[in-house]
Formats: C-alpha cells, structure tokens, sequence
C-alpha cells in the first residue's frame, strides 16, 4: 500500500476525519496537566499517519481523547473531531457506543490487559457483532471464524473456545485486532500495538496490520514511540513533543528533510544497526517539560543545541516548509541558513540560549571508539 | 541452531567470566514437567570486554544472566569468575564475591527502594560490606562482647525465675509472676543481643542505639531501687547488668567520631559516584526515587552498582524501559562507565542495535540455547545461523526507503520451553530445516576468526554482504534505496 | 581503556575503602550532563482537616482517660448523693452532671472517662502484640516462602476458620479472672492470623521487586533486606491498618463487655455501660446511648484519620 507523499490528502474540506485543534487537559492536585495542547490533522480513507513520540509527549492522550476514551472526571476537553463532517467531541458515552466498534476502534497495546481473561475468544468477537450488526448467533459465529482466519489465526475454530492466557502473546494481539476489525471500522487506532512484542512477532504484526488497512480500505493511526516502525508503514508522520505536534511531514519528506530539531535530535539518538560497533551516540540533554507549567516559549528550547533568545520568549507557530504538507515548529529549522547560523552563535558562545552546553562537533557523523 | 558444544570458548586463562554447560530448569507447579529455561549454555568474557547477549523473550538470556550471580544457583553446570567456581561456593563464600560482580536491572524504579533517599540507597552497598572490609575497633569488640554478657546475664535470670520463683523473685512469688518474669527476661535478652550485634558494627545509630538503652536501664535501676519488694538476686542483677549496658553505651558513644570519619568516607565516594553517572549529589542527596525520571533512576542504580568497584556489571535490559534519547544517554554512560572503572560488562538486551553498539562479542539466543557467536560488526554483516538473519531483517528501520516485506519476516512463535523440539530448538520456525535437523542437535563450530554458529546449513558468507555495511555505505553516497538484509531462501542442503 | 585498575583495598586499616577509580580519565571521556533535577512538587500532600479534627477526637480521648485519676470528677464507681433528691438514679443530663446518672446513680460523664481507659489501653495493646506478633510472621511466611509458609500460613487458616468472636470468648472464659490483661490477650490473639496475612500478602509484592534482588546481589544478608529494604515499605501500609485495627478492638472489647465477659464489673467500659443501660433503654435511653455515641465517634474518628493517613504514606512509585 504505502505509496508517495500524502499531500494531495490534506484537503480539510473532504477529510473522513478533520481534528481541529484538539485540546485535552486534566486537572490534578498538582495543577492543570496540558497533555494535548492544539493538535490538528485530517485523514483519509487508505491512509496512514505515524504518531511519534516519547512517554509524556501526550501521543496516547490524544488518539483518546479523538477517540472519546477519556476519564469522565477531572478532564478538560477543547477543539473538535470531525468524523465524516459531524463534530463527535460533543458525543456522550450513549452516542459514542455507535462511533466505537463501528466506525472507529483501537489497538491497544497490551493484549492481554485489553482482552476479558474469563470470556472466551468467540464470544469477545461476537458480542460486538451482535451489538453493531445485529447479527443472529449463526451469522456471528461464521464472521468471526472468517476474522480470525483473516489475522493468521491457525486452527481459527478451535481458538474461538479458547480464553485468552491459552494463546501467545502474538496470537493474542491478532484476536485484539480481529475484534477491533470485527465491526469494519473506518478509522484504525494502533497505541503502540507492538511494544509489549518480540521483534520478529512485531514484524509480524505490523505487517498483518499494513495488510489489514489496505484490504478494508481503512484509515489507520499508528502510536509508537519508535520512528523505526512507522518509518516504511505510514505516509505521513506527526511527531509529538510535550502535547503539541511539533513536525508533520509526509514520511519520506520527514525522514530526508527534517526541519524540527526535536526529529533530528530523536533521529540521532537511535543506535543504528548499520553503523559499527561502539558509535557514540548522540544524546538529548534535559527532560521533557513539566507540562504543567510548561515554559513561554519553544518547549524544546531548554535541551535545543540551536536555542536563540527567542525561542525562550515566544511559542514558535506550526510553519508550512517549502516542501508540500510538511509544517514544523521552529525558528531556526534544520537545514536552512538561519539554524546554521544560530549554532555557530551557540558554538561560539559554548552555550545554547538556555544554558546547555554545546561544543562543535569533532568529526561529522561521530567519532566511533574502536 | 540453537545448539550446545564449547568450541567458541577460549582458553579459561583468557577470560575472566566463563560459563560451561549452563543448564537452569523450574519446576511448572507440581504437575512433574520442568521449564527448560536454558539447556547447556556456554559462553565467556575477557577482562575489559563487554559480551552481548541478544535475544527474544522466553530465550533465556536474562535467566543466563543471573545464573552468573548465582540468582538462583543454576541446575547444572559451571560458572567459572576468575577461575573459581561459583556455584560450589557455600553461601558466606559466594557472598565474598558480591562486590566483584554486579547487576544493573530493566526496570529502575523498580530497583530502587521507593522509601529510601539516593544517598541512602546508594551508600547502601557500602553500608553492606563496611565491618567486612573494616574490622570493627578495640571499643566496639569490648562493648559489644559487654552487652554479649548483659543479654546471657537477662537469659540466666529469665530461666532462674522460672526454676526458682521465690529465691529469685522474692517472697510470694505465684507461677503467674514467674511466667511473666521469665517473658520478660526473654524479651530483654533479644534486645540486648541485638544491640550488641549493632554496637560491634560500624553502624551510624549504634551510639544512639545505645546510649537509649542505657538510658533505659538506668531508669529501670531507678525504679527498682524506689519501688522494688526489697533486695533479691533478681533485682541484684538487673542492676548489675544495667552498669555493664551503661559502661558499654559509654563505649560506643566514644567511637562515634570513628563512624563519623568512616561515614564521611562513604559519604564522598556517593558523591563521587553520583556525579560520574551525571546526577547532582547536592540536588539528589535528599530526594527519594519517585522524584525522578526513568533514566534518572537507571542512573543512579549505575551508581550504586560502581561504589563497590566491582569488576563486572551484568546489565539486564538495562535500556529497554526507556525512551530513546535517554536510551542513548544510558548506553553512552555504560561505556564510559566501562572505560572509567575498568569493568567487563554483560549486555543482556532484545535490541540488536542496542547490542551491536555496545557489545565487542555478541551471542545470539534461542529458546534456551546458544545460536551464534561472533564480533558485532561480523555477525549483523555476515549472519551464518538464519535466526540470526531473521532477526536482523525484523528489525524496523528507521528509513522510509527500506520497504519492510513480508517475505523475511519469521513465521510463527518461540515454542514453549516446557516441551521443546527436538534436535535443533529453531527448525520449527527455521525455512532452512531438514529432516536432520530434528534428529541431530548442531554443535557450535567456527566459520570465521571469532565467529561460531550452531547450525547444520548456516548462511553462507561471501564477502561483503548486501547487509549493514553496504547499508551504511549506501546512505552515505545518498544513493538509491540499498535493499534489507536478505536472507537466502531455503532450496535444500546446498549449502554444503 | 584506562589502565589504572580500582585497588580493592580490602586490608589498610583503619578506614580502607577501594580507591577512588578514575581521578585521572582518558581522552575518550566526555563530561556528562547533569540533568536538571525536579522541582519539588508543587502541592505538598497534606493530611487534611478530617484527619486532625479525627485525630483531636481520639487525642481528647486518650487525654481525658490518661488524666482521669486527676480530673475533678466523681468516682464513676461510687453513687452520687449531691443532686438533692434522695435517689440520684437516671438522672437526666443537666448541669451538675453533663451526661446524667445510671440506674446504680454513677456519673456516666466519669464513667466515660474511666471506660475510655479500658476501652482505649485494650484496643491499643491488644493490636499493638497483635502487630508485633503478626508482622513478625508474616514477614517471615512472606520473605522465605516455601515450607516456612506453608506452616505458618496452616496455622493461620485454622485461627482463621473460627469466627473471631467466638475465638476470644473461649479463651477470655478459659482464663479464670476476668483481668484488662486477659481481654488484651484474647483479642490480640484473635488479632494475630488476619494481620499476618496482610503483611504476608504485602511481604510478597515487595519481595518480588527487583530492589530486594538489588541488596541480595549487592551482598546484604537476609535480616538486613528485610529490616533495611522489605520492612520500611511493609510496616507503613500497616501502620494505617493498626489505626483502624484499634478501632475494630475496641468493638470486640465492646461486644465482649455486652456479653459480660470483660473487665470485672464495676471497672467501667463502654461495653459494659452500653449493656446495662440498654435495660432501661426505652424509658431512659441516655444511659445507654451516650456511650454509644462516644464510642461511634472514636471508631468513627478511627477509621478516618487510618483512611487519611493510609494516604499520606502512598508514596508514588514513579512520575512517568
């Protein structure tokens, strides 16, 4: 499926789903938590969109929060959710039962925690037909059969009688996914679907999912942390820091032209299969911002090598780049002559804006040990 | 694969750490049937070298791992530190070789003690071995064996009480007052020898401990004296033990300024230790775990595992709980780490990046068994064992160019341990079995400098692969999109 | 790789310890960062004034019983004779006795005070053995596992399997004299399996995280993982629990007294005035009622501050 950039999607007046500045906080004791602050993205059918982001950065926050899955209490919610035109972010729990299942579902990472441990496999998937579909038990049984054949289930009738600790963790998270596809949903949600997996269990699942979205045609979100599984899966990426979308580039746009000195630093970070033994890795100083009282400007700005004054005064702004579909939120972008000379300035002064302490780099590409 | 033998060993004069027929079995409740967690392991490591250990979960790498620390002992098998045998070490023996070797675990916080400050849990392991390599003063050895004499003085009299009754107690004494006194003396005594434990160790509260508890007994004497029935050998000698525990508080008191000094010491070498993980002591000092970040955490276990000097860090999954840019402050500090203290590192990870960045020897694990060994750069360059391949074509790469396909992705899951296949433990997911491989299990032979596989038909190598290095190389000249590592269809036994 | 191996300086008395590894550092070395550390968190957990206005409660309580030989208050086992009339009985309360007279004419504000005594150092000593008893082998059952908790947790069931009532009527009515120490010991051994079995269940959450296998690895015996690591996370859940724990022993010394089987009579307890004044409870119900209220205000107040405190002392694992 995965074909070239995805611009000729980002039409916000035909999107299946248009998320218009999404704002999701929680008031706790320590003050207002901002997990999501002002995210906004469409996606089509056939689509998909990476979410990229460490833990805190507010990535699963926000596929519940558009996916209504949030805690009743405590829970400020802002912006809209547009699912084929129609505002679903005024939807109450009664509503929301038609959106679930039907046309929206999720993947949730840890399979056996998102699967009922005294119910058997069977009846977890036909309960949602019977619920949505008004299937008889007959009708049920033979789509659910067909699902768990369609996931790579082998032996699909026999699992339908099992309980969920009777399977691997692999083949669990192939049920979780026939039961999310059960209701032939339009919009995918995968929260990390692969984290609690072995890497060539991932691999599997990543391609069942890939597979699954270009038969039904679905729009799918994949969350992860690793830049690595949605890089040659998804079309577009989003990448999120501190709640706020802070790169959105198709993939191959994102990958080869990396304007947000978050992506670039989060790029180089990750150890290389290609690169030779005991390259040093380049490392992000710092932690995340508090995200209760997050700083006035650029939330990266405190562990930025290219950090200006500016940056800690004002809040960059989603910026359109040169190249189609893809925005960042920097002053001073990668790869343009204003960042190169901001980190000539910090260089120079030792210093980034913040305090952190850059020093020109010794060899390009990094100095490997032995 | 997956195959025994010892041939990739080197020659135990070599090697500091080196393990022979590793073999770990659990019992699956009480049904008779055993998890083989790890079935005839071999594997060793140089001084100054760091080993990787690379597999899936359930392959029994991180079971390895503790097998070296003797967590549990092992079901079979050597494990040789610096040629002695660990596991025909008795309990105190073994624990003689703690500070020598250490363990960094996968999840930080839950390694540290949530109650306890970072300068707490950090000078803990100090704390552990500061009598043993510290023999306690001529003060502490006479207060302590003083107290000694106090505690058998309170269990004489205990027992006294209850034989004698009035001849100890006084007149009237009725079983009631005997049973309560011998109770009572009882109680006193355990006191008493646990206070003498404390007086003759070096311990910051053995001063107040026992300054408190003469205290006590001064009051005690006091009493007795203003209240007591009169002058009975009871009374007699409580007041008698009462001096000698006061004598010895007096003791202990004075060689305060001795555990001030040595408590001094182990204050400076934390600090020492926290600041070469990059921790802040003055910043850290009071604070407790929940206050900080995963990596924060793993940092300060670090710490807590280099104040002993030990001369091996088994690192279980050390980064798999964190994020990735401060997964990569964590691999760095290991390796500086490493350099600094002089230390042989054991790098247990699922992550074969991760692994090939650290590790100068990677062994490759599957269900229990040792399936490839070999220096990183050769073994992700030139994988001979196919799980080995399969693992490496898994991998998702961050780089759009590199379509991932269906056609290298493993089939299948890690069987289960319980009742594992026979002859070679990969052939069930393996597109290269043969028949043989059900019958035979394949023995580790070498096929390069350093490079040893456990497998009837290993991958060939011929030359520079279209894998990590021409990856690499590729990227470099920004060239077209390089291909994944392949791996060779299976057509038969031709790779003989 | 630097070549200055650390000396383990295992002999050079009197203070040796390893040498400092690494003064001097190779060029391959780059200072490493120092991240920031977190601010303290911005609201400090606090108690909250339920916990002090329940803690004030059982603080004037425990005041009051202390005090009681000292206050200026009728004996609460002799009869009154001041009230003017020749019988002093069922008094009403009124101004010369706030809470009124028994049918015996006893000052039940006094007896209050006095039954505080018995009911407060019951409840307190009873789950103060029970803890230490309890704890002891729960932490041991829970710590060694394997045939030592088999054997100790047996035992528990079989205490456990008696209805714990009746369990301390046997052993009160075993005991000859009715004695404050003999209803401390019925209910502290009735106290016993329950408390063993939460510390046990608590002994075996913390021994599995891997800050025991930390200190096991680092060289610590077992005493001192788990005085040093297992205890600290342990006894301060039960620390809470005690608090309610004295609040459930003074219910059962309550229904022991009603039943007559506690303090010799005419020692007040709450128990024992709640019993007798419920003979005369239609026509006066103050009698009884009274010690009621007070005492469902204690256990109430109990249990509350317990709640809080149970609370305060959650520590957070983690900020992720």
């Amino acid at each position: 499926m995965i074909t070239g950039p995805a611009n000729e999607s980002r039409d916000p007046s035909a999107g299946l789903l248009r998320v218009v500045d999404v704002k999701t906080h929680f008031r706790t004791e320590r003050g207002t938590v901002r997990a999501v602050d002002g995210v906004s993205f469409t996606l089509d059918r056939g689509r998909t969109l990476g979410i990229v982001g460490e833990s805190g950065s507010g990535k699963s926050v926000l596929s519940r929060s558009i996916m209504g899955l949030l805690p009743g209490k405590n829970v400020v919610r802002g912006g809209h959710v547009f699912y084929e035109g129609i505002d679903i972010v005024g939807f109450d729990k009664h509503q929301m039962r038609h959106v679930w299942g039907s046309e929206m579902s999720m993947v949730f990472q840890d399979p056996m925690t998102s699967l009922n441990p005294v119910m058997k496999i069977g009846k977890q998937i036909t309960e949602s037909l019977h619920e949505h579909l008004k299937m008889d038990s007959q009708e049920a049984a033979d789509t659910a059969l067909a699902l768990l054949s369609s996931v790579g289930i082998p032996e699909p009738a026999a699992r339908l009688q099992e309980y969920p600790h009777q399977l691997s963790g692999g083949m669990r998270q192939r049920v979780v996914i026939a039961i999310a596809l059960a209701c032939g949903p339009k919009v995918l949600f995968a929260d990390e679907p692969t984290t609690a997996l072995d890497v060539t269990v991932q691999a599997q699942i990543l391609n069942l999912l890939q597979q699954q979205q270009h038969e039904r045609h679905m729009a799918m979100i994949l969350v992860t942390h690793d830049l690595g599984v949605v890089a040659g899966r998804s079309h577009e990426i989003a990448v999120m820091y501190a709640g706020k979308v802070v790169e959105h580039a198709p993939t191959a746009s994102l990958f080869a032209n990396v304007r947000m000195p978050y992506t670039e630093a989060l790029l180089s970070s990750i150890p290389r299969i290609e690169n030779p033994s005991h390259t040093r890795l380049d490392v992000i100083g710092g932690r995340p911002p508090d995200l209760v009282s997050p700083p006035p400007g650029c939330g990266f700005a405190p562990r930025c090598k290219y950090a200006q004054p500016r940056c800690v005064q004002e809040p960059p702004p989603l910026i359109e780049s040169e190249f189609p579909g893809h925005s960042y939120r920097c002053f001073y972008p990668v790869g343009t002559p204003a960042n190169l000379e901001a980190y000539q300035r910090n260089i120079t002064a030792g210093r980034s804006a913040t305090g952190l302490p850059v020093e020109a780099p010794v060899t390009i590409g990094a100095g490997g040990r032995l | 694969m997956a195959g025994s033998g010892m041939e990739h060993l080197r020659n135990p004069n070599d090697v500091l750490l080196r393990v022979e027929n590793l073999v770990m079995e659990f019992p699956v409740g009480k049904t008779g049937l055993k998890v083989h967690a790890v079935s005839d392991v071999s594997i060793d490591a140089k001084a100054g070298e760091t080993l990787g250990l690379v597999g899936e979960s359930g392959c029994g790498k991180s079971t390895t791992g503790k097998a070296m620390m003797q967590l549990p002992r092992p079901t079979s098998g050597r494990v040789l530190y610096a040629g002695t045998d660990l596991t025909k070490l008795s309990g105190p023996d073994l624990r003689k070789t703690r500070p020598e070797m250490q363990m960094i675990f996968q999840d930080p916080i839950s390694s540290l003690n949530p109650r306890r400050r970072v300068s707490e849990i950090v000078s803990e392991p100090l704390w552990i071995w500061v009598n043993d390599r510290n023999p306690p003063g001529p003060k502490a050895v006479l207060a302590r064996n003083l107290l000694y004499g106090v505690a058998g003085i309170w269990a004489l009299l205990g027992v006294a009480a209850m034989l004698l009754g009035p001849a100890v107690l006084g007149e009237g004494a009725e079983i009631p007052a005997r049973v309560t006194a011998f109770l009572q003396a009882a109680m006193e005594a355990a006191a008493v020898f646990a206070i003498a434990q404390m007086a003759g160790a070096r311990n910051k509260k053995s001063p107040i401990v026992s300054l408190a508890y003469a205290a006590l007994s001064l009051v005690r004497v006091l009493l007795l004296i203003a209240f007591g029935g009169g002058l009975t050998i009871w009374t007699g000698l409580i007041g008698g033990a009462s001096l000698a525990a006061m004598l010895a508080a007096a003791l202990v008191w004075s060689s305060r300024t001795e555990i001030k000094i040595m408590s001094d010491h182990i204050d400076a070498k934390v600090r020492k230790a926290l600041e070469d993980v990059g921790i802040d002591p003055e910043a850290a000092w009071n604070r407790r775990p929940h206050e900080f970040s995963g990596g924060q955490c793993q940092r300060i276990c670090i710490a807590r595992s280099l104040v002993l000097d030990p001369k091996v860090i088994i690192c279980d999954e050390p980064v798999s709980a964190l994020d990735v840019s401060v997964q990569a402050q964590i691999l760095n500090l290991l390796e500086d780490m490493k350099a600094r203290y002089n230390l042989t590192l054991v790098f247990i990870a699922h992550d074969l990046a991760v692994v090939k960045n650290v590790s100068d020897r990677v062994a490759v694990m599957y269900l229990g068994k040792m399936c490839e060994v070999a220096p990183p750069d050769d073994l992700y360059a030139n994988p001979a064992h196919p799980y080995t391949a399969a693992l490496l074509s898994s991998i998702p790469v961050p780089d759009p160019r590199l379509k991932p396909t269906d056609e290298n992705v493993l089939g299948g899951e890690i069987p289960s341990p319980i009742a594992p296949p026979s002859g070679c433990r990969f052939r069930t997911r393996c597109p290269r079995a043969q028949d043989m491989c059900a019958q035979v299990e394949p023995k580790m032979r070498q096929i390069g400098l350093g490079h040893y596989v456990a497998c009837h038909f290993p991958l060939e190598s011929t030359g520079p692969k279209p894998g990590a290095a021409q990856l690499a190389a590729n990227r470099a000249a920004g060239g077209v999109a390089p291909q994944r590592v392949t791996m060779p269809k299976a057509s038969g036994a031709q790779s003989f | 790789m630097p070549e200055q191996s650390p000396e383990n300086g295992a002999g050079e008395p009197p203070f040796s310890f390893p040498s400092d590894a690494a003064t001097s550092t190779t060029a391959t070395i780059t200072r490493i960062e120092v991240p920031d550390v977190p601010e303290e968190d911005k609201v400090k957990k606090t108690l909250g004034p339920v916990f002090w206005i329940a803690a004030g409660w059982v603080g004037l309580i425990l005041l009051l019983a202390i005090l009681a030989p000292v206050l200026p208050i009728p004996s609460p086992t002799l009869q009154v004779k001041d009230c003017g009339q020749p019988f002093c009985n069922r008094l009403p309360p009124g101004p010369g006795h706030i809470f009124g007279t028994d049918q015996n004419a006893r000052d039940i504000f006094s007896r209050i005070i006095w039954g505080g005594r018995v009911s407060m150092s019951v409840g307190v000593a009873s789950i103060a053995i029970g803890l230490l008893v309890g704890s002891t082998i729960g932490i041991i059952a829970g710590y060694f596992r394997g045939t030592v908790d088999l054997v100790l947790m047996a035992i528990s069931d079989i205490l456990l399997a008696f209805p714990p009532l009746l369990l301390a009527l046997a052993i009160v009515s075993f005991r000859d004299s009715r004695t404050a120490a003999n209803v401390v010991m019925a209910i502290a051994i009735v106290s016993i399996p329950p408390i063993a079995r939460l510390v046990r269940a608590n002994t075996l959450t913390f021994t599995q995280r891997e800050f025991v296998l930390a200190s096991r690895t680092l060289g610590a015996s077992h005493l001192r993982v788990i005085v040093k690591e297992v205890l600290p996370n342990v006894m301060l859940p039960i620390f809470s629990f005690a608090i309610i724990g004295v609040a459930i022993a003074i219910i059962a010394e309550g229904g022991l007294a009603f039943l007559g089987l506690s303090v010799q009579p005419p020692t007040p307890t709450w128990g024992d005035m709640i019993s007798f004044g419920a003979k005369i409870l239609e026509d006066h119900p103050h009698v009884a009622l009274i010690p009621c209220a007070v005492m469902f205000i204690t256990i109430l107040s109990l249990n509350l501050a317990g709640d809080r405190v149970r609370e305060y002392l959650d520590v957070k694992d983690s900020v992720l």
